[in-house]
Parts: structure tokens; sequence; C-alpha cells
């Protein structure tokens, strides 16, 4: 009997192993930086959700919740997929509705224009973050055109084990998951947004819109019925032409006959000032500064014509919270860009004023030649204008001047930036002739600096990373 | 249904899991149904095939014991090896012999035969056919009693664990185990544990060494044209180490399941690699295949009873077969051809090397002496396998041209043997997997013991420890499933 019950205790010990090995490989990523919505989901509380966003890449990028929290307290949620089809978005919203009770459901409705994702990584995708479930095993029936790769699906191991080739600090640790947001992404890249023609936009041909599409949208309506949500359907601003312009076309038709509402985002652009310059990432993704303008009209428009509770100050919105503290750390990193642009008084100023920051100043080389008027400016980040002219490095955190190394120094400094990392500082250069560039060491990664200037490298301690590095000479 | 399959991760918890709860006097038959089920998941047409052999051998079987007479018993062994071994032939070597009719037609400019048929090989067909084979004779031989019950001999001849690849049964053995069937002691732990260790050892073989090095091989043996005498060199020494790992794992899964289920298997390797001849080498190598052709061919032709050339001659037929048992091709019969020829040559050259031991005061007990003996076959076994796993016989020369003829060592250090598919940290995964293997074979070497039955005798943390390091690296690093990379991605971001 002994012997069997050391067997069951091995049985339990190899499924923790296997367990915790799963976890580690397991597929947490939908948007190549660690951010899931079903992961922010399933760790979320019951009945927390106001207002859920269905849809693909436009909504994780368009559509930021943090901006409806700050504005109006409104616990809204991202609940997008990369290259999200009908009937991911179908799934996605099954496995929201077992857990939460929004008042709202806001369903992009790029999902019409293709039947299915062409890309590999987007099925994977939509089927291996979803816990195992009967919803899960359908999606999977459905998402997994070869039939013999089902087993490989339900089980995963098979498709996430060869993951021991990629694995990342991530995977072995339990991140802070707001640190991801509610299912959306930061992404203040400047790309070029292309807009869409007149004639387009003022196109009225109703096209066909299809069985599939219509029983899509027929279910969705019947899923409001019966869950009680009210369904918003919404086209994200976008570039597309006319074949789409037919089927949004369809879909609206098919929703003024439902007395559903529909906000077209393109026909909206320009009220809500869209700068097609500044406000993409590319012709199919708003980055931050769009999703700003985007999400503050989805805001005042819910806070119109939705009855919806303002939660902030209730704690047990705790995530969302966080989440807009994220954000603002996120923004910081913009708002130096932007700085960077203008001046170096401007740059410093932005350090000032930012929160969980920590500098690295380095005066190399002809440094004195950048400018008579400097001193002044750098006196702010604490600096004695006395030291000024020795040069070397200097770190400044929690608001004031941490230390000094100049340029000759041959000991090293060590420093905890967060309890996460390590900087290093330390005059390679001097000592043994290397590249200045390895002077300055974070987790052990060379820092580039400048040679013959001032250089900054700035980095967040709430987001653990540089998030600007400049030099001025 | 491969063992390394999702499939066969479902069959056989669900078999063994009926198995023992079912009344004992069921027990054959659902192993039957199993049996025939496991068999029939590759082609469901062959069931029938398998079927015919053992119903010609079974009746072979009776009709021995009815008969006194040795001349109409002989002649009864005779129609069952004659029918057997023509089945085997039609679907096993048909294309091989007309394809080499043609060839001498051609040569003589005389119209070539077409081929009638369009034959797919029946999965297991050599080893089941041998296998029932070994019943008739042991029947001839008086050596097992005639199975009155024809189910449970068509559970012996089809028992699914060592159905399509081995070992090759002797109806001593396990007919007796499957007539007993309804007494064996299912609840033994130490039985199970022992079985689903190794079971654990094998599919690690497989899936961790065997699979992972067939990436290099294959990819050497594909680009041979880019390849010079490192490569080569390595992707031999890879072959030889991926088909012991392949074979001898698939044994072990073979042998494990079995013992689960409270059945024991004839062993079929021990530590092969550590022969110190190549004589030794067949008495550790696939033994239970080597052991059917010393008991029903060698010996049958006379053994070494006949003077010592017909001994060679005995020696050569022996293996010249035993190559072509593996294959139609003519590769194989030169690999059969080699191991004949190794053996005939070392026992030729005995008296000389003799001499040279003596001129030369060689103390042929020191551990030195040995592990040259054993290098040395691990070296001709090794060249050897080049002929296994060529294709074709030009693609054999094509290789050894490429191991002679292009010597640069500058490659076993500038990193080129990694662009053959497995990169720095997988050649880091299968050498810890090879240390194990050597582990493994080391106990087998010493203690005389599979891994099983070694681990259930340790500590239990240490135990535990292994069993877990087992699974975990099939799980992990094993060779299966879909080969997923992220960078796979190319549109990444969106």
């Amino acid at each position: 009997m002994k012997k069997w019950i050391r067997g069951i205790l091995f049985v339990c010990a190899a499924v923790l192993v296997m367990a915790r090995a799963y976890r580690i490989l397991s597929w947490k990523d939908t948007a190549g930086n660690y951010q899931s919505s079903l992961e922010q989901l399933y760790n979320t509380g019951n009945d927390l959700m106001d207002v859920v966003f269905v849809g693909s890449s436009h909504v994780y990028c368009d559509i930021n919740p943090s901006i409806l929290w700050r504005d109006y307290g409104i616990a809204g949620f991202d609940m997008a997929v990369s290259g999200q089809d009908k009937d991911t978005a179908w799934h996605n919203l099954l496995e929201v509705l077992k857990t939460q009770s929004p008042k709202v459901v806001c369903v992009d409705l790029y999902a019409l224009t293709y039947e299915k994702t062409a890309i590999q990584g987007n099925v994977y995708r939509a089927t291996l973050s979803m816990d195992l479930s009967f919803n899960a095993v359908e999606l999977i029936l459905k998402e997994v055109e070869n039939r013999e790769e089902w087993a490989d699906y339900i089980l995963r191991w098979p498709i996430i084990h060869t993951r021991y080739r990629e694995l990342e600090r991530y995977d072995f640790q339990q991140y802070e998951l707001s640190v991801f947001g509610r299912g959306q992404t930061f992404d203040w890249t400047i790309g070029w947004g292309a807009q869409i023609s007149e004639e387009c936009l003022n196109d009225t041909t109703v096209g066909e819109l299809g069985e599939k599409n219509l029983e899509w949208l027929e279910n969705l309506a019947a899923l409001s019925e019966e869950k009680n949500f009210e369904l918003i359907l919404f086209i994200a601003p976008y570039y597309y032409e006319s074949d789409c312009r037919e089927i949004y076309n369809a879909a609206k038709q098919y929703a003024a006959r439902n007395g559903i509402e529909v906000l077209d985002f393109n026909e909206l652009a320009e009220e809500i000032s869209l700068d097609f310059n500044r406000d993409y990432i590319d012709g199919a993704h708003c980055n931050s500064y769009g999703a700003e303008k985007v999400t503050a009209y989805f805001g005042q428009w819910l806070n119109e014509y939705m009855e919806l509770t303002d939660h902030r100050g209730d704690s047990a919105y705790f995530l969302w919270e966080k989440d807009l503290e994220y954000y603002e750390q996120y923004a910081q990193e913009a708002i130096l860009a932007e700085a960077v642009s203008v001046s170096m008084e401007d740059y410093v100023q932005s350090i000032l004023k930012g929160n969980n920051l920590t500098c690295i100043i380095t005066l190399n080389g002809d440094y004195m030649a950048y400018s008579d008027d400097i001193g002044p400016v750098m006196e702010t980040l604490g600096m004695n204008l006395q030291d000024y002219p020795d040069g070397g490095k200097w770190l400044y955190a929690d608001g004031q001047l941490q230390f000094i190394m100049d340029n000759n120094s041959t000991d090293a400094f060590i420093y905890d930036l967060d309890g996460m990392y390590i900087l290093r500082m330390e005059n390679l250069s001097v000592k043994e002739g290397a590249d200045a560039f390895e002077d300055i060491q974070i987790d052990e990664t060379a820092q580039e600096t400048i040679y013959n200037g001032i250089g900054f490298i700035v980095y967040n301690t709430c987001l653990h990373r540089v998030i600007s590095r400049i030099g001025y000479n | 249904m491969q063992f390394n399959s999702i499939d066969f991760l479902i069959f056989f918890p669900i078999v063994v899991l009926i198995y023992f709860i079912i009344p004992r006097k069921t027990r054959y038959l659902w192993l039957l149904i199993a049996s025939y089920y496991f068999y029939m998941s590759w082609n469901a047409k062959y069931a029938l095939l398998i079927a015919l052999s053992t119903l010609i051998t079974w009746v072979s079987g009776l009709m021995i014991s009815r008969f006194s007479s040795r001349a109409a018993q002989k002649s009864i062994v005779a129609l069952s090896f004659a029918s057997n071994l023509g089945i085997l032939f039609f679907f096993k070597y048909f294309d091989f012999l007309l394809e080499n009719v043609n060839l001498v037609l051609e040569r003589f400019q005389l119209q070539i035969v077409e081929n009638p048929f369009d034959i797919l090989l029946p999965v297991g067909i050599s080893f089941y056919t041998f296998q029932a084979l070994s019943y008739t004779m042991d029947v001839y031989r008086g050596e097992v009693e005639p199975e009155k019950n024809p189910l449970k001999y068509a559970l012996f001849v089809s028992f699914f664990p060592q159905l399509v690849a081995g070992p090759i049964e002797r109806s001593k053995n396990l007919l007796r185990q499957v007539k007993n069937v309804d007494s064996i002691k299912l609840w033994d732990y130490d039985r199970i544990a022992s079985g689903f260790i190794l079971m654990c050892w094998g599919m690690f073989q497989k899936v961790v060494i065997a699979d992972r090095l067939s990436i290099f091989v294959d990819q050497v043996w594909d680009n041979l044209i880019s390849c010079g005498s490192v490569e080569t060199i390595a992707a031999a020494f890879a072959f030889s180490t991926e088909i012991y790992c392949d074979f001898a794992g698939y044994s072990s899964i073979a042998i494990g399941a079995a013992r689960l289920m409270g059945f024991e298997l004839m062993e079929n390797f021990n530590a092969p690699y550590f022969a110190t001849s190549i004589r030794q080498f067949w008495r550790r190598w696939h033994i239970s295949l080597s052991g059917w052709f010393r008991d029903y061919l060698y010996i049958p032709l006379g053994g070494n009873r006949k003077g010592r050339v017909r001994k060679q001659i005995n020696v050569m037929i022996t293996f010249l077969l035993s190559g072509l048992w593996h294959g139609a091709s003519w590769t194989y019969v030169i690999w059969g051809g080699l191991h004949g020829g190794y053996q005939v040559v070392g026992d030729l050259t005995s008296p000389l090397r003799e001499k040279m031991n003596l001129l030369f005061h060689t103390d042929k007990e020191a551990e030195s002496y040995r592990l040259g003996q054993t290098i040395f076959t691990f070296l001709l076994v090794t060249f050897a396998w080049i002929f296994f796993r060529a294709e074709t016989l030009e693609q054999a020369i094509y290789f050894l041209n490429r191991l002679f003829t292009r010597w640069n060592p500058w490659n076993f250090f500038n990193g080129s043997l990694y662009e053959f598919g497995l990169d720095r940290l997988e050649c880091h995964i299968l050498l810890a997997g090879l240390l194990l293997l050597f582990c493994a074979d080391m106990i087998r070497e010493r203690k005389k013991e599979d891994l099983g039955v070694f681990l259930l005798r340790q500590n239990l943390w240490f135990r535990w420890a292994a069993v877990i390091v087992m699974i975990l690296g099939c799980l992990v690093f094993g060779v299966y499933g879909v080969d997923f990379d992220s960078t796979q991605f190319i549109y990444f971001n969106f």
C-alpha cells in the first residue's frame, strides 16, 4: 500500500513540475511584446468590466481604455487579438462573458472584410492564449483547417514545447499584469496614415453582406439580447477601398434595421481631428496619439448615451488605476522624444517634470563647446557649476544628484536601479582602452552614449527600461 | 500508430485501464482486439495478411502434432515456410526482383517486364512473419505444444507492443505467457513502475536523441555535394547513434509497455556499442533477430559443425540474408555482407593477431586493450551503417568519396557543423542526451539490468528525479509536433 501512495505522490510531483514547465513555455504573446488580452482577462476580477471592445489590432492600437478610465472612470477592456476573424471574435466574446457582465460590447466590423486570417502566427495567437474549455476547443476546430493538427492545438504541448529556444525573462516570472495594459498596446511611433478618398467615403453602394457575415451579426445581436448588453458596432479609422466600403454599408443597413448603433471613425476623422501625419503607425493602425483622440470620442459618446458608473476610487478597480499609471509612464517616453527636437533645456525640463526617472548624464570630450549658457540648465539637475568643467558621469535620481564619477576614476560604481536591474559605471575606456560605449552598462548591456558632448540616458524605474537616449554636441 | 504519437498516448492508457479491470478470462480477447486495432490504424486491409499468416501457422502447428511421421511433419513445415515467406517475398521483394530482372533484360536489350502490381509494404510484415514461423519450427522440434485456442495464438502473433518492430518473440516465451494471461498478477507496483520507466527511457531515446540526430544526418545526406570529410564523418557517427537510439528506444517502449501489462518480452539490445568484436556486437544488437537467424538458419545450415570453410560460408549466407531481411535493396545486402565479411576476416586473421599480440607483449586483460577493441568494432559498425543509410548504391559510393577526399579539419572548429539543422543550443541538448545514454548503457553493461529495474532499486528522490527528467526531456526537448518559432511570424506586431 505504501508503494501505491508513493506512486500517487510521484504523479502529483510530476504534474506540478509539468504545470510549471507549461507555464514557462506557454504562449503569452499576442503582439510580440507579451501583451495578451486573454491573460489580462483571466486575471481580472469577476463582473468588473463595463465596456468591452472586441476586434483585431485595430482595437488594441486605436482604443485605449486608460483614457476612458482617466476621463470618466469607465472600466473598459480591449478583447483584441491580432488578425481576429469572426470566429475568433465570437469565441473571445464568449470567453469574456464567462466572468464579466459588460453593459456595452463594442465590436469592430473589420472582421467582415475577410474570412480567415491568412497568417499562421495569428492562428497561434487566437488559439493558444485561451484557457482550455469547450469554447477553446470549438474555436480550434473552426480555426485550424488541418484536422490532423487539432489534437496538437488542444494539447498545446506539441506546439509550444519548442519555445525553449526563445525563452525570455518574462517566461520565468509573473510580471505585473497592468504593465501590459487592459488589452491595449502603447505605441507612439509616428508613421504615415493614408486618408480614404472622398469618393469612397461618399459611396453609398450597398454590397453583399454574405451569409457568414450576416450570421455573425445576427448571433451577436442575439447574444446581446440573451446576455443583456448593449451592442455597438464600429469601424476603426484605417485606409480601405470601395469593396470594403460596400460591405460596411451593408452592415450599417443591417444595424439600422435592427436598431444597433454604428460608429464609423473614418467618417468621424475630421470631427475628432485625426492627423494623418502624426496619429498613425501605418495605414491601418493609430498610434497612441491617435488612440487618445479615438478613445476620447468613444468615451464622450458612452458617457452621453450609456448609463455607466464612474468607478474611480473603488479599490476593486485597481487594475485600471495601475493601467493609467503605466500609460502615463509610457507617455513620458513620447514627451521626452518630442522635447529632444526642441532644445536641451526643454529636454531637461521634461526629465525634471517626469517621475520614476533615473538619468545618467555623460560629459565627454569637448562637451564645453556645446553652449556657454548650459550651466543654469545643468544646475537644475543638481550639478555644481564648479564641478561641471571636470566632466565625468553624473547620476540623477529621485529628484537629486546621487553620484559623480570623474572621467579619470578607475573605480567601478554599481547602483541598483529598481530592484530588477543594476547600473554599472566604470571608465573602461580609461582603464582598458575599451570602447567608451562599454562604460555604462544596465543589466550587463552596454548603453550607447556620445563620445564628444553631453549625453543623457534616461531610465524609467517603473517600466524597467531605458526610455530615452540622446547626445548633444 | 507510432509509439511517439498522440494516438498512442491516448490508445495505450485506455487499453491498459480496461485490461486491468475486465474479468481475467476476457483479457486475451481484449488484447487481441486492441492489437488488431493498433495494426489496422496503419492500413486496415493488411490485417487480412496477418490473419492469414496466423491461420497458416496455427493450422500447421496443429497438423504437425497430428502426424507422427517425420516426413509429413517436414512437409507441413515446408508448406508453412513456403506460404509465409511467399507472402513476405511478394510484398517486400517482388519490386526489387523485377527491378533487377529488368536490369539484366536491358543489358541484353530485351523487352522489360512491366510491374502488374502496385504494392505497398505492410507494416511489420518481416517481424510477425518470422515470429509466426518460429512457432511452426518450435512445434516441429517439439519445443512447444501446439496452441489449441486460435485466438490466443492470434494474440501471440499480433501482440501490439512488439508487433511492428519487435522484439521478434519466441513461442517458448511469449505464447506461454499468453496462455497464462488470466493468471497474471496485474497490480504489481514494481513491475508497473519498471515498465513505465522503461517506456519513458525508450521515448527519450527516440524523440530527444534519435529524432534530433536525424535532423543533422538527413541534412548532410541531402546535401552531400556541399559536404567534406568532416561533415560526412560526423554524419556517419551521428547515424550510428541515431539508429541505435531509434531502434533500441522503440524496443524499450515495447518491452516496457508489455511489462506494464504483465508480459516479459525478450531483451533486444544490450549496450551494443560496448561490444569488443563484431561477433559480440551481434549478440548485443537486435538480439531477437540474430537469435532467430542463428536458431532457424545458421544452425540448420550446419553452423560451425561442418568444418572451417563451411562455417564461413554459413556466416556469409546468414548475414547476407539478414541484410536482405532489413530491406529490399543491394545496399542492405552489402551491409549484411560487410558484417559477415568482418567476421570471416576476423576469424581467418585470428592466428595472425594472436602472434602479433605475443610479439608485442600485448596485455589482453588491460582496459586499454578492451577499449581499443570497442573503438575498432564501433568504427567497423559505423562504416557498415553508411550502406544501411544510403538510399542507393550510387549514393553510398558518393558518400564514401566525400568521406575520404575532402579533408578539412578546420571544419570541426569553425562552427560549420552547426549549419546542418542543429545549432549550438540543439547540440548542447543532444550532448546532454548522449551523456544520459552513455550512463544508461554503462548501467546495462556493469549491472546487467535494464534502466527500469535499476532505477527501482535506487533512492526515491533519485528515482523520481530521473523519471521526471526523462518525461520533461521528452515533452520539452522531444522532436515532435509543430516546429513552432515566433520568428516565423512575418506579420509580427499586428
